[in-house]
């Protein structure tokens, strides 16, 4: 029987999976996998909570639907971005992108 | 429970053909994506064949599940298998297993050509989707991912300068009658509480549902069709199509996309039957559709061109069947134009093919060079021109018999105006493709005809179109009304028809004496500067989109600009103005008292922030990996 606590796991899981790889992948594009896979978790906990807490509500369906909108945008963002990047210097090797530095 | 219970597994099959070609890109041998592409509609076929003769036998299958549950409400979706679906699906998976096989020859030397079988079997996947699905909600998706798959097909060569534009128009133009599509299933889901046709059907039918809210329902169902269907004001988006590759003009102007407008309608007819002023709606979009059409075909010098008005002007036919309140006509009308109409885009192709243009003053002549195409094409002309016994005419005289019965005069007359004017064009075109002698401009002398692959889809159509009529026919019984069940058999009307064949021929003749015999000067009426100027351009509908909505939305755009760099920064600079007068005066006191704490404060945030610069190393992982342990302290010293 899946409970609510699986849920919980299996998104926190998904969440350092994702925090692992966007803390040392040196690829953009793995970087922005990465962060949907955070998204994703968080997603994922609220249609948990959405599921097993407050199934009557439409507030937890609702809240997942518009992340999942704002996950679309922030794709067509990054991917726009990561784009123009490849243009001035390479998108493998982020690490290399140190132009801010104090 | 039958084998029926399977049939949500045949869109699938296309999709997974789709998913295939995408995921392995140029890694799979060149002609695996065509192979499994007509092997997915080899089994779907055989498969609407089995559904055929079990509906037949009076098996259905009607499954739901439900897709989301929200806020208590379960939004269902499912699968419906009776007649109506069967034979959509038979139509759909036959033409897409020829335009594939054609397409092999026709892309042969193509660099995106696995690509072009994945599109199609996105496209058939989702027609499939739309035919099979028991609830709009189901129907809608797929219908959104037809509009995807039409953009993709239509784009393919988008390296052309045609053929982004065109696509991009084709997806504007539909969209904004899907936006009507949309809304009409909000009304339907507030109304009705339910996607399922049959519950609200069951609604309608009891009254349980009815008033001004189910005629809005209806005619915003309209619109979504209006737009997949490329009924008047909505048909600009098909001509421009035509910069697609011809065998995928073939599928979305011959069989599928097009025919998907009809289809939603004959399948939510329960909705437009409740108020006869929906029906009229329907009849006078599907008249002014069909004149409209035939009248914009008259005057075209491409051979695609031709058959795109042609295309707008037979869907014009369908939907005036539909406004008589005979939709089995309709689909009986949709289902031997998919074939003719195939069979002639095919053929078209084939002639471009050969030729590599698509102007009918190239042409002329090549019925010695090309045989198998013109007889074809020659049979495919002559249905759609509505000669007995091929298959446009029983399907012709069945929409003009339910105008009689149901006493729509005007839309008899247009039928008939619409017959004649259709038996011209094809006449002219054919004539001047094929017959009439090669003008000064003409290439004919180059054609070759095409590869097996390409005539082999052309001879099976052409047998299509001369026999599929006959199911409609009193020869069989009209066993094709039998098996959509349709209440009152019909019964051949000879005065009706002997006019029909009557308008049909003298278009014929009349071409023939101008194109063939020079009796009349050919094309003397595109000298009147209204046809060549006003009609040949679509009735400037296209010139009245771009100064009624493209201008003025850039003419808004041009003002705010203006407003934006006049008042706004206007306003900003002001501020900045007086901002700078403020800090002249106090940049005295400044200078005389505060410099002094000043600099000895500077000097300390100086040396603090040399300090603290060595933290920003310009990398955001760094940024990030500080902040994450940041949080993981704050929850460690604050979570207990």
């Amino acid at each position: 029987m899946l409970t609510l606590n699986h849920f919980l796991v299996l998104a926190a899981l998904l969440f350092c999976i994702g925090l692992f790889g966007v803390l040392t992948s040196r690829s953009a594009l793995r970087i922005i996998i990465c962060v949907e896979l955070l998204l994703n978790a968080v997603n994922l906990n609220l249609a948990a909570f959405a599921a097993y807490v407050a199934p009557q509500e439409a507030v937890g369906t609702s809240f997942v639907i518009f992340l999942m909108v704002i996950a679309a945008a922030e794709v067509g963002l990054g991917l726009a971005l990561v784009i123009s990047l490849n243009r001035t210097s390479s998108i493998e090797a982020i690490d290399t992108l140190n132009e801010l530095r104090g | 429970m039958s084998v029926l219970s399977y049939s949500w597994v045949l869109p699938l099959l296309p999709l997974a053909v789709f998913v295939f070609v995408v995921i392995t890109g140029r890694r799979t041998p060149r002609l695996l994506a065509p192979v499994l592409g007509i092997g997915s509609m080899a089994v779907v076929f055989a498969a609407s064949i089995a559904m055929l003769s079990l509906t037949a036998a009076g098996a259905r299958f009607n499954a739901t599940i439900t897709w989301l549950q929200v806020g208590g409400r379960a939004m269902e979706i499912g699968v419906l298998v009776d007649p109506l679906a069967a034979v959509m699906v038979a139509i759909v998976s036959f033409v897409s297993l020829l335009v594939q096989l054609y397409s092999i020859g026709y892309l042969h030397g193509e660099e995106r050509f696995r690509w072009f079988f994945g599109a199609i079997s996105l496209f058939t996947a989702s027609m499939l989707g739309v035919v099979l699905s028991n609830g709009w909600l189901l129907m809608y998706l797929c219908w959104e991912i037809m509009g995807l798959a039409s953009y993709l097909l239509i784009g393919f060569w988008y390296h052309k300068g045609a053929a982004p534009p065109a696509a991009m128009k084709a997806f504007m133009v539909t969209r904004a009658g899907d936006v009507g599509f949309a809304l009409g299933l909000a009304l339907i889901w507030l109304n009705a509480g339910s996607f399922l046709f049959e519950d609200v059907f069951g609604m309608v039918s009891t009254g349980a549902w009815s008033g001004p809210s189910l005629i809005a329902a209806a005619l915003l169902l309209l619109a979504g069709a209006m737009g997949k269907s490329a009924q008047f004001p909505l048909h600009v988006w098909l001509p421009d199509a035509m910069a697609g590759p011809t065998p995928g003009s073939a599928l979305i102007h011959a069989a599928t996309m097009v025919a998907a407008g009809v289809y939603l309608i004959a399948r939510s007819f329960p909705l437009f039957e409740a108020n006869p002023v929906t029906l009229t709606v329907v009849g006078v979009i599907g008249t002014i559709t069909a004149v409209m059409g035939a009248l914009i075909a008259l005057a075209q010098s491409d051979i695609k061109k031709v058959l795109a008005y042609s295309t707008i002007s037979q869907l014009g036919y369908m939907f005036m069947a539909l406004g008589t309140g005979n939709w089995i006509a309709a689909i009986f009308h949709l289902m031997t134009h998919a074939f003719f109409k195939a069979l002639l885009f095919l053929g078209a192709g084939s002639v471009i093919h050969a030729l590599h243009t698509q102007e009918l003053k190239h042409f002329g002549g090549l019925w010695r060079k090309m045989p198998w195409t013109t007889a074809t094409w020659c049979l495919g002309a002559l249905s759609l021109a509505g000669i007995p016994p091929l298959a446009g005419f029983w399907s012709k005289d069945e929409i003009l018999l339910s105008a009689l019965h149901a006493h729509q005069y005007g839309i008899l007359a247009a039928g008939i105006l619409t017959a004649a004017l259709t038996a011209f064009y094809m006449a002219r075109t054919t004539f001047l493709t094929f017959f009439a002698a090669p003008g000064p401009e003409s290439m004919s002398s180059r054609a070759h005809e095409s590869p097996w692959m390409m005539t082999v889809p052309l001879v099976v159509l052409a047998a299509l179109a001369v026999t599929v009529g006959l199911v409609g026919s009193p020869l069989t019984g009209y066993s094709f009304f039998g098996l959509l069940e349709a209440y009152e058999m019909p019964k051949l009307n000879l005065p009706l028809a002997a006019v029909a064949i009557g308008v049909a021929l003298g278009g014929i003749a009349l071409a023939w004496s101008s194109y063939i015999k020079k009796l009349i000067e050919p094309d003397g009426y595109l000298r009147f500067s209204f046809i060549s100027g006003t009609v040949a351009r679509g009735f400037l509908i296209d010139a009245l989109y771009t100064n009624a909505i493209v201008c003025p939305a850039t003419y808004i755009a041009g003002v705010l600009r203006v407003i934006d760099g006049a008042v706004i920064d206007g306003a900003v600079n002001g501020l900045g103005g007086a901002g700078l007068l403020t800090g002249k005066g106090l940049s005295v006191f400044d200078r005389k008292g505060i410099d002094g704490v000043v600099d000895g404060l500077g000097e300390g945030v100086v040396d603090a922030g040399d300090g603290v610069r060595r933290t920003q190393t310009g990398n955001v992982q760094t940024y990030l990996l500080l902040l994450v342990a940041a949080i993981l302290l704050l929850v460690v010293v604050f979570a207990r």
